[in-house]
């Protein structure tokens, strides 16, 4: 193993604990809020110390519907992944590994993720109200699904090429067709990059905003469009939002830190090179 | 482990749409109103009118769709124009209501008024708050429910205090008094502005403006200082004329008073109605005006470190002008799309009436009856109600044109250049006024 | 036979996924072309009327677009190459064994999975004026308090450096996945040889990143490109349009002002500058 001086060290962890600092303190600072009243938050000078309250977290619950918003946004983005996974993995299968429409095919997959939403976001309005998709699940899900299968088909094509050849060339021998040899054969060696490719798209889905504000309105209200209502015009009620905030921030933490180390293996799938 | 994870959200999924579809199915028990409303002060106020309706009408359920005020715009009329008829009634403001008429969104409620008129319709209701949501034709489309004139705010502790007033009758030679000319306002807040605690930085202003570009006031405050000089925004012809000489000099004092003379806080440019009006509620300056929802937050303990202190009086008048103000405020309107008209005009005119008008004191909201203006206890209660009427003698609108958005962006960014230092005011008030001919040009307004 | 089947096969492993994006946006796309050719407000009764090129005209014309796309472009430039060279940096500090690996890096994941809409309330409540942490801490140390948000001067640094904030943990994943990917033989073999610690990283680490280091500018750029959460909460443009990006011009034009033709116009000069950038920017590189 190599050998790093003392000093070197320390600095490191210097820089790291620093690095860390700056990126969470402004999290600390709005769960600080989430926990003050009023006027403590409206004073010129921060308060470090005080006595915390639920109290915002009590009226963010009664002014607006969480658990409904929380079930709403859960649906959507899982409903998009799952619809993505299953069109998106055989897709980059054909593409990486049997080249299906070459690298003009390729690439205008890779070119849906640049469409700017809000091109997209009127006609898809009129589209939906045609068929009555609109302010359902079905119709974010399908939305958030049109970013994020670019995103999911790219990602796994360069896993899948990844892998070699031989595998899939055994598996054929042994008579499997592609499905199968996906299923059985590639499927599990990706595991790993699908899930770390997987919680990307989620967290995409889950943070949208501006689909969410115009293609629902009663039915379904996800977690971003309805903190925004605490913008009101009159007040900015920093305490409920801070609270909401928070609320809609510890799912995905929990969240990453269960699947923290699927996350970093998978993005390379611990493919050595020698 | 794979498959279990795939099954569960098959399933989940397949709960959800049942779920989704599961409303359409359910509803046809009762007649739902779906309303459209903003999230803000007048939400308290709104669930309790609308509890009491549905206790009054217990075959109606009233649906409420809370929408962040700035996105309000968008959404509305992204469902208007979409002709769902998902929502039964919306909260209209008197800015759009030129856009939603004249689009032909709207149902116009004169045969039902006719049918089933409010309590003292028309006369309980001031000329200035039934004008604004008719069309050329007369016809009417929505009910007037929260008021919400500009008014003028001072500290009347530190303008009865009578060191204040000996110093300030030394120094400038008259009486300290709220403020009647846009010269006084000038001596009175430089007066004031201080560095309380000698710490070499300057702890309390004369006044603040709610600045921000992008936001709902920097347009409103460039009317008002246009509209106390006399000046208005377009002729009957619908030109610009607002880009003259005393236009250019009033924006720029505007402008000044922020970069020249320093009376208010350079960041007003990022302030809006919120920030600038706690600023004054928190007690960092000594005059504001702001919408009629400041009176009220003033004597509320959690929500101002000023309770009792603060004074009403009317904005101030440039040389060539009067004590005009701004109003704009909000009435409920019924999409043409929608398919429960009656229940809905029962639903509006109920939170309508003198009753529930009454019930928005309570909650500081901003009642638009003359009966509760002047009723004498809320006179004796709220000292402000009398200041609303009197507000109400001069009043303007913004451009009652479905192009207000555009004139509002042009605006902006105008006064924004201003206070930037980018311009003077003279360029960029013609620059905007070239913009706006443009825009009604393109529109077909001059043919 | 066997061989048309594999065929058949194959095609039918991308058709499910081609035929949604096919439905879902090539008719928006086709949608959005009709109107650069037409005149239709979304807030006046009046149908869709042709004007031929008019649109392109009035938009290439438009200096406020230009300018939005000046901020996009600044923005994505220095957002993305500071994001790059600072998360490569904190990714070598990893090289050796941290403890506490995994709490650090949950933690510094945190900006990356949080919705634009918070990180917009948090900032904005930071850099307030009055009540915000940012300018007590800077009259602390004795400086001027600033407007970051306000100031036209500052507006734009401010949201660069938000987003450079948000983002870099992201930079820091890849190179640090990538990293991962290095077999340890490869810097015994180099240090027998008598490498450097710098060495080691210059000859070794830097370059086996660097294709994932062109995936991870490829995704940020993209994105970049895109930028609209951000300053619509923070912004929403001002002061006087110096934070107006592209995505944002695009959306007051369609969604504030109505006027459908011109915003498609907009969407379709982006997404062409923007393919036409990517194109270059991928080249040869064996990453599509």
């Amino acid at each position: 193993m190599r050998k790093t001086s003392i000093t070197l060290n320390v600095i490191r962890y210097l820089v790291i604990i620093f690095m860390v600092f700056l990126v969470i303190s402004p999290f600390l600072w709005i769960i600080s809020t989430s926990l003050k009243s009023r006027l403590e938050i409206n004073n010129p000078e921060p308060i470090i110390f005080f006595k915390p309250s639920l109290q915002n977290y009590y009226d963010a619950f009664q002014k607006s519907n969480f658990g409904k918003n929380f079930f709403d946004s859960i649906t959507v983005s899982f409903g998009s992944l799952l619809l993505s996974l299953l069109l998106g993995v055989p897709a980059a299968y054909g593409i990486g590994r049997h080249q299906v429409g070459g690298k003009r095919f390729s690439f205008w997959i890779l070119s849906t993720r640049m469409i700017p939403p809000v091109a997209v976001a009127l006609p898809l309005y009129i589209l939906y109200r045609d068929f009555k998709l609109l302010d359902s699940h079905l119709g974010l899900i399908f939305s958030y699904t049109l970013f994020n299968l670019s995103y999911i088909v790219w990602m796994m094509a360069g896993f899948i090429r990844e892998i070699p050849k031989e595998l899939d060339e055994s598996a054929m021998l042994d008579g499997c067709n592609v499905w199968q040899t996906l299923y059985r054969i590639i499927l599990p060696i990706i595991g790993p990059g699908l899930v770390a490719t997987s919680i990307f798209s989620l967290i995409i889905s889950w943070n949208e905003f501006l689909m969410a504000l115009i293609l629902t309105s009663i039915n379904v209200r996800t977690l971003p469009v309805a903190i925004a209502t605490f913008v009101t015009d009159r007040e900015i009620l920093w305490g409920q939002m801070s609270a909401a905030g928070v609320l809609s921030i510890i799912p995905v933490i929990i969240f990453t830190m269960i699947i923290q180390k699927q996350l970093i293996r998978g993005l390379t799938l611990g493919a050595i090179k020698e | 482990m794979f498959q279990l994870k795939n099954e569960l959200i098959i399933w989940l999924l397949v709960i959800l749409i049942v779920g989704a579809f599961s409303t359409q199915l359910l509803a046809a028990e009762k007649i739902v109103i779906n309303e459209m409303m903003f999230s803000g002060a007048a939400q308290e106020v709104l669930i309790e009118q609308a509890k009491r309706f549905m206790e009054e009408n217990p075959d109606i359920e009233v649906n409420i769709t809370w929408v962040d005020y700035a996105s309000l715009h968008e959404k509305m009329m992204t469902e208007l124009v979409g002709g769902t008829g998902r929502y039964d009634v919306m909260a209209a403001i008197t800015d759009f209501m030129p856009e939603f008429i004249g689009g032909g969104y709207l149902e116009p409620l004169d045969s039902l008024i006719e049918k089933d008129p409010p309590e003292g319709w028309p006369d309980d209701f001031p000329d200035s708050l039934l004008r604004y949501q008719k069309d050329t034709d007369g016809k009417i489309y929505g009910l007037p429910w929260w008021d919400g004139p500009v008014m003028f705010y001072y500290r009347k502790d530190l303008f009865e205090n009578p060191q204040e007033k000996e110093n300030f009758q030394k120094e400038y030679g008259y009486e300290l008094n709220p403020p009647m000319t846009w010269k006084e306002f000038l001596d009175i807040a430089q007066f004031f502005t201080r560095d309380t605690d000698q710490n070499g930085t300057v702890d309390f202003y004369g006044a603040v403006q709610g600045a921000r570009q992008g936001g709902q006031n920097l347009v409103y405050d460039v009317l008002l200082m246009l509209f106390t000089n006399g000046i208005e925004i377009l002729d009957e012809n619908f030109k610009p004329v607002f880009n003259t000489e005393d236009g250019a000099k009033a924006i720029q004092f505007y402008a000044d008073l922020m970069n020249k003379y320093k009376v208010s806080p350079q960041a007003s440019t990022t302030y809006d109605v919120p920030e600038s009006g706690d600023f004054f509620l928190n007690g960092n300056c000594a005059m504001h005006w702001n919408w009629a929802h400041i009176a009220g937050f003033a004597e509320d303990p959690e929500k101002s470190k000023i309770v009792g202190n603060c004074g009403y009086s009317l904005m101030p008048k440039g040389e060539n002008g009067s004590n005009k103000s701004l109003i704009s405020y909000w009435t409920y309107a019924i999409p043409k799309a929608s398919k429960n008209k009656e229940a809905t005009y029962k639903y509006i005119k109920f939170i309508t009436s003198k009753e529930m008008d009454k019930l928005m004191v309570e909650y500081y909201g901003q009642p638009v009856r003359l009966s509760t203006w002047n009723d004498p206890g809320f006179v004796e209660k709220y000292p402000f109600f009398p200041w609303i009427a009197k507000t109400h003698e001069d009043i303007g609108v913004v451009p009652q044109v479905p192009e207000f958005t555009q004139i509002n962006d042009v605006l902006q960014i105008a006064a924004s250049k201003v206070i930037a230092q980018q311009t003077d005011a003279k360029t960029a008030l013609d620059e905007a006024a070239q913009m706006i001919e443009q825009i009604m040009r393109e529109q077909g307004y001059y043919d | 036979m066997i061989q048309l089947n594999k065929h058949f096969d194959k095609t039918m492993l991308v058709l499910p996924a081609a035929l949604f994006l096919i439905l879902f946006s090539i008719y928006p796309l086709i949608f959005s072309f009709r109107l650069v050719f037409f005149k239709w407000f979304l807030n006046k009764p009046n149908p869709p009327s042709f004007i031929g090129l008019s649109n392109i005209q009035n938009v290439l014309l438009d200096t406020r677009f230009w300018n939005s796309l000046r901020v996009t472009l600044v923005i994505l430039l220095i957002a993305v190459t500071v994001e790059t060279l600072a998360g490569l940096f904190l990714s070598l500090l990893f090289r050796d064994k941290v403890y506490g690996k995994r709490i650090i890096i949950s933690l510094l994941m945190i900006p990356i999975m949080i919705s634009p809409m918070v990180i917009g309330i948090i900032w904005r409540f930071i850099l307030n004026p009055e009540i915000g942490i940012a300018n007590y801490i800077l009259k602390m140390i004795g400086l001027q308090p600033l407007v970051w948000l306000g100031d036209i001067k500052y507006a734009l640094s401010t949201i660069i450096l938000i987003d450079i904030w948000q983002w870099t943990p992201f930079m820091f994943i890849i190179f640090l996945s990538g990293m991962q990917g290095i077999s340890p033989n490869l810097y015994e073999a180099a240090e027998v040889d008598g490498a450097s610690e710098w060495g080691l990283i210059r000859f070794i680490t830097i370059p086996m990143l660097k294709p994932i280091m062109y995936i991870g500018i490829l995704i940020r750029s993209i994105d970049s490109f895109k930028m609209f959460d951000l300053v619509y909460i923070l912004t929403r443009g001002g002061p006087v349009n110096s934070t107006e990006t592209a995505s944002l011009y695009i959306y007051k034009t369609g969604f504030n002002f109505f006027n459908m033709g011109k915003a498609s116009t907009m969407s379709y000069i982006l997404l062409i500058i923007m393919t036409f950038l990517i194109q270059r920017f991928i080249g040869k590189k064996e990453i599509v």
